[in-house]
């Protein structure tokens, strides 16, 4: 049976992207966070609130609250809504779905949003609660949250492929660099290799600079046809292709790649672009190793530690632009808000708006994402290949 | 730590064992779940030494070692290493225990000598 080709992303765009700085201690609630991302997509769009009548919202900890409870919250009247629960792997499937809301005409604007609260004792609430199976299998085993399966995972790459750590110290010590441009990075010195090296071990092989602090924050965008992007005079990307799996490769003892391999071919096809045509990579990096899967999942290198010793890493350094805001590595994890960082960085790297370093001619660029540790491995895989649509 | 018998959830319609605990067979999607003595030999694929702790009752029994085993059975499970650090592939047989904290949990530890 031949498979029915998938319908393109044309005629949809996507614009204004927005970043509510991170902070360690937050005094207030997720709605809030999420209120602050609308009123700024309000604010820098001018596209009125009454006008958004599409939601999809990413979050932890907006219980006991959802999605539905945000539209009486924010006072507003919507055709379409979504709540979406996929944590780290979230902005590029939002993405998808609203692109096909508007495609389908079941919404004209759609508002993107992503927030936890995280910092303190929140997070230790949050994987109390995070899974049955997490309950049951994982966190009796030394209560390390997502360090315990990804210091399994990292182990197991690490022998499989012979991963130094300086290998994974690229990844951390290239972002860091991207991230002290950015006004609002949470970590703001230097790293360097040898301090990289020297932090205090976490769940080895894991140490310090391998893991994203707990923070909290929120992310958003909005979707919408390209004429309506232009009759608002909005710079925005377009959606040359996107792809999302979940629980792929289960047979697998140990985690050695998300779902981007069964997809990678169709998703470059269907951009007529391949891994070199990429001006940048947003990859997702709540540890370097995750980062590494991906840059061999998506057929950047059939040996990422290889690539990463011989391949500039840094926004401005000539080689592979990782991460260009500093990702969560620099920025911190606001929880679900993790899962948009890669896709609003992204966003203004190809509307040539980058707060930090701008790549130079940003024409098209990869942002993917990785998230929901189940039990013992990232159950949800997405990416989207954003390309430079209008100036506005 | 002390040694029970090791089981786990065994699907009473195709007759295979799982891990995590369900209700549904992620095999068959059949049912009933039942709990049923396994065979809990099996071999160390990962490894990790764990410092830092969210449990109040664990921290004091910092560093912890835990591993990733994959039973001859099929079953994959997350379990402490009772004696220390194990290379991977390693040997080891899974028993029902405790944590340092004295909490149910997988535990494991070398076949005996011989």
């Amino acid at each position: 049976m031949t498979a029915r080709p998938v319908q393109d992303y044309a005629g949809v765009a996507v614009a204004v992207p927005v970043t509510i700085p991170s902070v360690r201690r937050s005094e207030h609630g997720t709605p809030w966070w999420l209120g602050k991302v609308l009123a700024a997509l309000v604010r820098e769009s001018g596209i009125a609130k009454d006008e958004i009548d599409g939601l999809i919202v990413a979050s932890y900890t907006l219980r006991p609250d959802n999605a539905v409870s945000l539209s009486e919250y924010f006072g507003l009247s919507l055709r379409w809504l979504d709540d979406l629960n996929m944590g780290g792997a979230s902005g590029p499937i939002a993405l998808r779905r609203a692109a096909r809301a508007v495609q389908a005409g079941d919404a004209e604007v759609v508002a993107c949003l992503a927030a936890d609260v995280l910092g303190g004792a929140a997070f230790g609430a949050l994987m109390e609660g995070y899974s049955s199976f997490s309950r049951d299998g994982v966190m009796p085993y030394g209560a390390a949250g997502p360090n315990l399966p990804f210091a399994l995972i990292t182990r197991r790459y690490m022998e499989r492929t012979g991963a130094t750590r300086e290998d994974m110290g690229q990844i951390c010590v290239a972002q860091r660099h991207n991230g002290l441009a950015q006004p609002h990075a949470l970590f703001k010195k230097p790293l360097t290799m040898d301090e990289y090296l020297a932090a205090r071990p976490v769940a080895e092989p894991l140490h310090l600079y391998d893991c994203v602090m707990p923070c909290s924050g929120a992310e958003g965008f909005l979707v919408m046809s390209e004429a309506r992007a232009r009759s608002g005079n909005l710079p925005f990307a377009r959606i040359k292709s996107a792809m999302e799996r979940h629980n792929t490769y289960s047979q697998d003892d140990v985690q050695r790649s998300g779902g981007w391999p069964l997809d990678r071919d169709a998703l470059y096809n269907a951009a007529g672009l391949g891994p070199g045509d990429m001006a940048f990579l947003q990859a997702y990096d709540d540890y370097p190793v995750i980062v590494m899967l991906q840059l061999e999942g998506l057929g950047f290198s059939e040996n990422a530690p290889a690539f990463v010793r011989e391949t500039a890493l840094t926004a401005d350094g000539g080689g592979l632009p990782l991460n260009t805001s500093g990702g969560q590595l620099s920025l911190g994890q606001a929880g679900a808000a993790g899962g948009f960082v890669g896709l609003t960085e992204g966003l203004r790297q190809v509307t040539g708006r980058a707060r930090g370093i701008q790549v130079p001619n940003a024409q098209a660029g990869l942002v993917s994402a990785y998230g929901t540790v189940n039990f013992d491995r990232g159950l949800c895989s997405s990416a989207v290949i954003l390309s430079k649509g209008g100036q506005g | 730590m002390t040694a029970r018998a090791f089981e786990l959830p065994h699907c009473e319609a195709c007759q295979r064992p799982h891990w995590p605990p369900r209700e549904i067979c992620p095999h068959c999607l059949d049912e009933p779940i039942h709990w049923r003595q396994a065979d809990g030999a099996g071999q160390v694929l990962s490894t990790t030494m764990v410092h830092h702790s969210l449990s109040d009752e664990l921290r004091p029994h910092l560093p912890l070692h835990v591993a990733t085993v994959k039973l001859d059975c099929g079953v994959r499970v997350i379990a402490y290493l009772a004696d220390g650090p194990q290379p991977s592939g390693a040997r080891v047989i899974v028993t029902a225990g405790s944590s340092p904290s004295g909490q149910e949990a997988l535990v494991a530890t070398p076949p005996a000598p011989g």
